[in-house]
């Protein structure tokens, strides 16, 4: 009886912790890879001319000065490359579960350790075409 | 002699004939070519097999169609929401929706299978009103409490009103995910191998069940509850379970047609589902009492296949497409008629021969069929 | 003590709470800005609507054949009489009577022949019942698309063929029950008097027609086929006639709702017609197997107040419509509850 209730909590936790590996390794983030002036973690780091950036095995992309491009990968750990003004910085990071990150390419070659950091989402101000809040039971028309 | 056996497989399988006569006459005249309708049976098995082969087990387990896979389906869905919401991608995002459903659909499957206990005899019936009623209840939850009560992280799946679920949900992050997880190709027709895999695997778990005990107790309790009570056998306990199994399976099932299709209706995507399952099944040679692995796949290829081309032969035909349409639907509502017909047929055939054979002395009152237990539907 | 015990035993607890909730909901009314003569009056005029559709549910149930949900057929003969109607030009009262006539012809023929199937099915009429529904209603679609209908006010403009999908009655027969003898009260209040004589009318027709000799064979059949069969009485003949007064009545049902609505709908909108019926009556304290003129008349007002009211109030309360989720749930509640209830099922 004993044994039985043991083996049950024992599976539940296998579980649940793989859930939470499922939940950390499947997460997808937004990355948005800016190529403009920032002030991250108190430092400010000024723009530099056309930059490539490679994350992960994604393909590689260039970023203009004052522009600001946008990656999606999946999962905790990552691999960035980037090189512009002759210099090519790689490091490996580590996303926490936020939904999407502000990258600030400067800082990532000035070699700032606070080179990312997590956005807050603005509720969508885009205009919702879904008129059809009630889904009647299929045919059905009740006059009012 | 032979001839009694030749017209006896033609009666037994009149549907499917049927079927097949249908589609041979519409194909050519709906100008889809063959190859074309080739890939998308093959897509269409890989949606719908799952769902189908769900319907199997209430079956053996004497109860009859089980218009209850919806509630599965309905599970499978939050789960899919609150993936979505949380952004989960690949197959991480399938397998967390799957683990989130699997309670949600042991609940509901519970609740369905208590339901059908109190009203034998009558299960088909009360497990089509229970699917609206939970339907009721989803649409509670997921166009109300979703997004007010129930707090939803990602802004952008809820309606303009500031809370409810919005009417299509797009799974980009999950789409396909399991079908391309082994792609497969041969001479330009793709295969989603995985999902295929999937469902093999499926198959050799209902036949490896009905070995077991568990599985052998279900087909007892099918053939006859109050046998199956004499010998000892938990008979309500067995039939709840036979609907949870059902109800879990759809819910993976409901998951797996879903990440195939790549949106989510959230308000649709479930109504359909039971109805389409069970005329496929119909279709394929299978009947309220007795359902085979084979009929689901022929029910699925054939159903779909005169889905596929209903419209465009219709528009042939008559020159209407709508008209091809409705006679989809009027086929699919006739099949699951007919099928109900013959077998409530044949039921009463029985009973009125072993009725006649005992008449002669201690004849069993009429409104009781063998003993205490009522078979389905 | 006990008789109040007893009351609540039979007419139910669900039954109750409804009642209860109904009438917290026209109590809450006034303080939610709800106008009660507005609300009243809608309830009139829906029961008026919907009490002959649920009426058809009687014949079926007290023979034993369960539920109607096959109702679809009789709206179909309905429909069917409407358009004819209006295809040959007849207006007004005359229209209206045409309609009825042309309707419970077709109601008559369909109803036999869904009762001959129904007899050979004892035990499953409720599934297979839907299942004919719906292939009827979706073969009648195929079919509104190809008669040769000819009336501009019905047709497809852009191709000249096939019915549209709502035909409007005004000219025709809209409202011919419904103003017969109306009276206001205030502003808000109509009370639409024609139709509530109108089914006043055909509910004595059916309580009448339930005690001459054949209604009682009928009722016999249902509640006890075998004493019933030991008096003589042709089992399967009654339950023919059961269907087709049912369907009969579903036909004449759907014509009084449609002079009310103002509109003809065709193509899907029969599928699920007969769920609110069949909730209806439950809720009316009918079972499978047994259903009077008060299931009827209680049911309808009870649930079609809840329809009325609850959009009102409950939006006015939580600014938002459930009306649609909470018809769904309360309605395929009912039809469980009954369902679930220990009867002696009749084979």
């Amino acid at each position: 009886m004993l044994r039985k209730l043991f083996i049950r909590i024992l599976l539940l936790g296998a579980v649940v912790a793989f859930s939470v590996f499922l939940f950390s390794s499947g997460k997808g983030h937004t990355l948005l890879l800016d190529n403009k002036t920032a002030t991250m973690g108190g430092h400010e780091h000024a723009a530099v001319s056309a930059v490539t950036v490679t994350v992960d095995s994604l393909k590689p992309v260039k970023i203009l000065p004052g522009e600001r491009d946008l990656v999606v990968v999946k999962g905790v750990h990552h691999r960035i490359t980037v090189s512009g003004a002759g210099v090519t910085v790689e490091k490996r990071f580590e996303l926490p579960f936020e939904d999407m990150f502000l990258c600030s390419m400067p800082a990532l070659l000035d070699g700032d350790d606070a080179w990312f950091e997590a956005k807050r989402p603005e509720a969508p101000k885009a205009a919702d075409d879904s008129n059809k809040e009630e889904v009647p039971v299929a045919g059905e028309i009740l006059p009012l | 002699m032979n001839q009694s056996k030749t017209t006896r497989f033609l009666i037994n399988n009149a549907v499917t004939i049927l079927f097949v006569i249908l589609s041979i006459m519409s194909i050519p005249l709906s100008g889809y070519s063959l190859p074309y309708l080739f890939q998308e049976i093959l897509t269409r098995l890989g949606r719908n097999m799952f769902l189908v082969l769900s319907l199997l087990i209430p079956i053996i387990a004497g109860m009859g169609l089980n218009f209850g896979i919806v509630l599965g389906a309905m599970a499978g869905q939050i789960g899919l929401i609150l993936v979505s919401d949380w952004n989960i991608l690949g197959m991480q995002g399938i397998l967390l929706a799957a683990i989130i459903g699997t309670p949600i659909s042991v609940f509901l499957g519970w609740i369905c299978g208590s339901v059908m206990n109190r009203a034998k005899g009558r299960e088909m019936v009360t497990s089509y009103i229970l699917g609206f009623f939970i339907d009721g209840l989803y649409q509670l939850v997921v166009l109300y409490l979703m997004g007010s009560l129930i707090p939803v992280l990602n802004r952008a799946l809820v309606l303009s009103r500031g809370y409810g679920i919005r009417n299509a949900v797009n799974l980009v992050g999950i789409r396909q995910v399991l079908d391309n997880l082994l792609p497969l190709q041969i001479a330009g027709v793709r295969i989603p191998l995985a999902t295929y895999l999937v469902i093999a695997a499926l198959c050799l778990f209902i036949v490896w069940f009905r070995k077991t005990k568990l599985g052998q107790d279900l087909r007892a309790v099918g053939q006859d509850m109050g046998t199956a009570e004499a010998a000892g056998i938990p008979v309500e306990r067995t039939r709840i379970i036979a609907i949870i199994i059902s109800t879990v399976l759809a819910c993976y099932g409901q998951i797996i047609f879903l990440q195939n299709l790549g949106t989510l209706n959230t308000y649709n995507s479930h109504t359909q589902t039971g109805m389409f399952a069970i005329a496929a099944l119909l279709i394929g040679g299978a009947s309220v009492v007795k359902a085979t692995i084979p009929n689901a796949f022929i029910g699925v290829i054939l159903f779909h296949l005169l889905f596929i081309v209903s419209p465009m032969a219709g528009k042939e035909l008559v020159g209407s497409a709508q008209i091809g349409e409705y006679f989809r639907q009027f086929i699919s509502f006739g099949i699951i008629a007919v099928a109900l017909v013959l077998h409530a047929w044949r039921r009463r055939n029985e009973a009125e021969q072993s009725r006649s054979l005992l008449r002669g002395g201690g004849a069993r009152q009429e409104g009781q069929s063998r003993t205490a237990g009522i078979k389905e539907d | 003590m006990n008789r109040l015990k007893q009351f609540i035993t039979d007419f139910g607890w669900p039954r109750i709470i409804i009642a209860l909730f109904l009438i917290s909901l026209f109590f809450a009314a006034p303080f939610v800005d709800v106008r009660i003569d507005t609300s009243f009056s809608d309830l009139f005029n829906r029961f008026g609507m919907n009490a002959v559709l649920v009426l058809a549910m009687v014949p079926m149930v007290q023979s034993g054949c369960g539920l109607n949900f096959g109702l679809p057929l009789g709206v179909i003969a309905g429909l069917l009489g409407s358009t004819l109607s209006i295809e040959m030009g007849m207006t007004g009262t005359a229209g209206f009577a045409m309609a009825i006539a042309i309707a419970c012809l077709f109601a008559m023929v369909l109803g036999y022949g869904y009762g001959k199937l129904l007899n050979r099915v004892k035990g499953d009429e409720m599934m297979i019942a839907t299942y004919v529904g719906f292939s009827s209603v979706a073969f009648m679609s195929i079919l509104w698309l190809l008669l040769p209908f000819k009336s501009p006010t019905m047709v497809w403009g852009f191709a000249g063929k096939g019915l549209r999908t709502t035909i409007s009655l005004e000219g025709f027969w809209s409202h011919i029950l419904n103003d017969f003898l109306a009276f206001r009260i205030g502003e808000n209040f109509v009370f639409p008097t024609g139709m509530i004589l109108f089914f006043a009318v055909i509910c004595l027709l059916v309580w009448s027609f339930m005690h001459t000799k054949t209604g009682t064979a009928l009722t016999a059949v249902g509640s006890n086929p075998e004493f019933a069969r030991a008096s003589g009485i042709d089992v399967n003949r009654m339950r023919t006639i059961s269907v087709v007064f049912s369907t009969m009545l579903g036909a004449v049902g759907i014509l009084v709702y449609q002079q009310s609505f103002g509109f003809i709908q065709l193509y899907n909108a029969p599928f699920y017609m007969a769920f609110p019926a069949v909730a209806a009556i439950l809720l009316g304290g009918a079972s499978v197997n047994k259903a009077s003129m008060v299931n009827v008349i209680v049911g309808t007002l009870l649930f079609q107040g809840i329809l009325t009211m609850t959009p009102s109030v409950i939006n006015s309360v939580l600014k938002t419509d459930m009306s649609e989720v909470i018809r769904i749930i309360v309605s395929n509640g009912m039809i469980l509850y009954a369902l679930t209830r220990r009867t002696k099922v009749s084979k």
